[in-house]
């Protein structure tokens, strides 16, 4: 009894260690969207409460009752644990990426309106205004220069001179991360994952029957990842 | 009371094993699934990420599984339902809208509940209406088919339909019976305790904390098995169906089950699925989701009695399945 006293308050002790780690170093935004930041702070505090409530249990005088130890239970924590222990928080991005087809069309209705004159300049902020607004009114930017950061993205049923500069898009959870971007046409050297910045000019084209903005890059440069890699709606 | 708990745990234990079976086999040579380094990755991602999302909820179902076990009475329930039982079960229906509980914690309350008195059959239209009713989910469902909003109306329309039709079903196949397994507590019962000296809070923070671990286990596992699942190419499979009125709806519903998502995340997932699929099918997947998958029907039969929890996962299935295939031939029809 006691040893699953003390294995279960150290398995509360690593799970509010992972937890607050990765609010306090912005990692849990690539799992959560940042409304839900707020119950990731509710878990943490509780996680920390049972785990004094089960140390402070450990050093009451307790009738001592011998039961089978049931390890499969804390088992199963810990096999967490060690996943979290192992895993690559750096390729995030890439590592969600592996079993998604490109989404070219914003899942919903961006307010934003026209695009202001001259070059358009991609940020985080107005990403999916951007993205909504070339998607809908493609004829009015056609022959437009745009600059726009993205990690790159190829599928299967890409040509080799088709790559899409991608951001990984997340509205509440990664179950149901999605990769949106724009298509890039033309031979460039780039590899799948790295980082780069693609500014040249928008065209309209084809994927799947569907007329999707298209740019033809003038320049694509390797860059380093943005701090912020996602993109939260 | 423990040889109860020994046939629970050798399930446990068989599928432990034959996930090291799997994993050997493949060190081997035998690909029964690409375990390569970029599965890998892409499956840890998944598995935390579920398992960040749903911890919070957990923690949440369990503290209020026990704040209700400390200061709420049977009286005090009994009191709150109302007499007629069929106002009963649609009161229960509609009670998720001020109760924001994820599927995920749900379970443990309506266990306590049902310890505490209420009907079987209400308890249970509570369970499956509410993650579906739930506020953040419509609001979330909203913003998925914003240009397509009458998806909103059906998943919550034909989620309220089903759970209390369901509700009506179990009280018509079960009465008042007792559904609930009897095996857990025993670490409260069989051990010596007295509790005259514990506190409330006390009595609080202990329940608390053995639901976290009780229902915990099988987040994990059940995250485990989604996060196979959703790294794996069975979307593939799946949109060979895509056509068929009652194929499409048959395939949805059991892509939902092993899928095993929150019900926050799936309007979005079921978005991408509009150009394929039929409307029913969809709209299958949006309430079977939520009623029922993989991490559920594990938790559902550690705490209810195997009889009951295979008939109501059946009885989820039939219904679901029906709805939807009366959606895709009415609008055919139309």
């Amino acid at each position: 009894m006691r040893v699953e006293n003390i294995l279960w308050a150290g398995i509360l002790f690593l799970l509010f260690i992972i937890i607050t780690i990765l609010n306090f170093t912005g990692k849990i935004f690539y799992f959560l969207h940042p409304r839900l930041y707020v119950y990731s702070i509710f878990a943490s505090l509780m996680l920390f409460i049972l785990f004094l409530f089960e140390a402070f249990k450990l050093f009451k005088e307790e009738h001592h009752h011998h039961h089978k130890i049931r390890v499969l239970p804390y088992f199963m924590f810990l096999i967490f644990i060690f996943v979290v222990g192992t895993y690559e928080f750096e390729n995030a991005s890439q590592n969600i990426a592996q079993n998604k087809e490109a989404n070219f069309t914003i899942p919903f209705r961006q307010t934003g309106g026209t695009i202001k004159d001259g070059k358009i300049e991609v940020n985080n902020k107005n990403y999916l205004d951007v993205m909504d607004e070339l998607h809908r009114n493609i004829d009015k930017y056609e022959g437009r220069e745009i600059k726009i950061d993205g990690f790159v993205f190829r599928d299967r049923s890409f040509s080799k001179n088709q790559f899409v500069v991608a951001r990984m898009l997340i509205t509440c959870c990664v179950a149901d991360a999605q990769i949106i971007g724009l298509m890039v046409e033309g031979e460039y050297d780039v590899k799948e994952n790295e980082w780069v910045r693609v500014e040249g000019g928008i065209k309209k084209g084809i994927y799947n029957g569907e007329i999707i903005p298209v740019i033809t890059a003038k320049r694509v440069k390797s860059i380093e990842k943005p701090k912020d890699e996602y993109i939260y709606p | 009371m423990e040889h109860l708990n020994d046939s629970r745990h050798s399930l446990l234990k068989f599928l432990f094993f034959l996930i090291i079976l799997l994993i050997t086999l493949n060190l081997f040579g035998f690909r029964v699934i690409r375990l390569n380094v970029e599965f890998l990755n892409s499956f840890s991602a998944v598995f935390i990420g579920i398992i960040l999302e749903a911890i919070p909820f957990i923690l949440l179902g369990s503290f209020i599984s026990a704040i209700i076990q400390v200061f709420v009475s049977d009286v005090t329930i009994k009191r709150l339902i109302p007499k007629n039982k069929i106002v009963a079960i649609f009161t229960a229906s509609l009670l998720g809208l001020f109760i924001p509980i994820c599927e995920c914690g749900i379970i443990p309350v309506v266990r306590r509940l049902i310890k505490k008195g209420v009907p079987s059959y209400v308890a249970i239209t509570f369970m499956l209406s509410c993650p579906i009713i739930n506020p953040v989910v419509i609001l979330s469902t909203y913003n998925a088919f914003y240009d397509i909003k009458y998806m909103v109306a059906f998943r919550v329309g034909f989620g309220v339909l089903i759970s209390v039709s369901i509700g009506l079903l179990l009280w018509y196949l079960e009465g008042n019976g007792n559904v609930l397994k009897n095996s857990e507590e025993h670490h409260h019962v069989s051990c010596c305790h007295i509790h005259q000296h514990s506190s409330r809070l006390y009595e609080i923070l202990d329940h608390t904390s053995h639901e976290f671990l009780d229902i915990g286990k099988f987040l994990i596992f059940g995250a485990f098995i989604s996060a196979v699942m959703q790294t794996s190419n069975v979307r593939f499979v799946i949109s060979n169906y895509s056509t068929d009125s009652l194929l499409s709806v048959v395939a949805m519903s059991i892509f939902a089950y092993v899928i095993s998502l929150c019900s926050e995340a799936d309007a979005f997932i079921a978005r991408t699925f509009i150009p394929q699929f039929t409307v029913g099918s969809i709209v299958t997947f949006l309430i079977l989701g939520p009623m029922i998958d993989i991490k559920n029907t594990l938790i559902l039969f550690s705490s209810f009695k195997r009889r009951f929890a295979v008939e109501l996962i059946l009885l989820i299935f039939l219904i679901c399945i029906l709805a939807g295939t009366f959606i895709n031939t009415s609008i055919l029809l139309r």
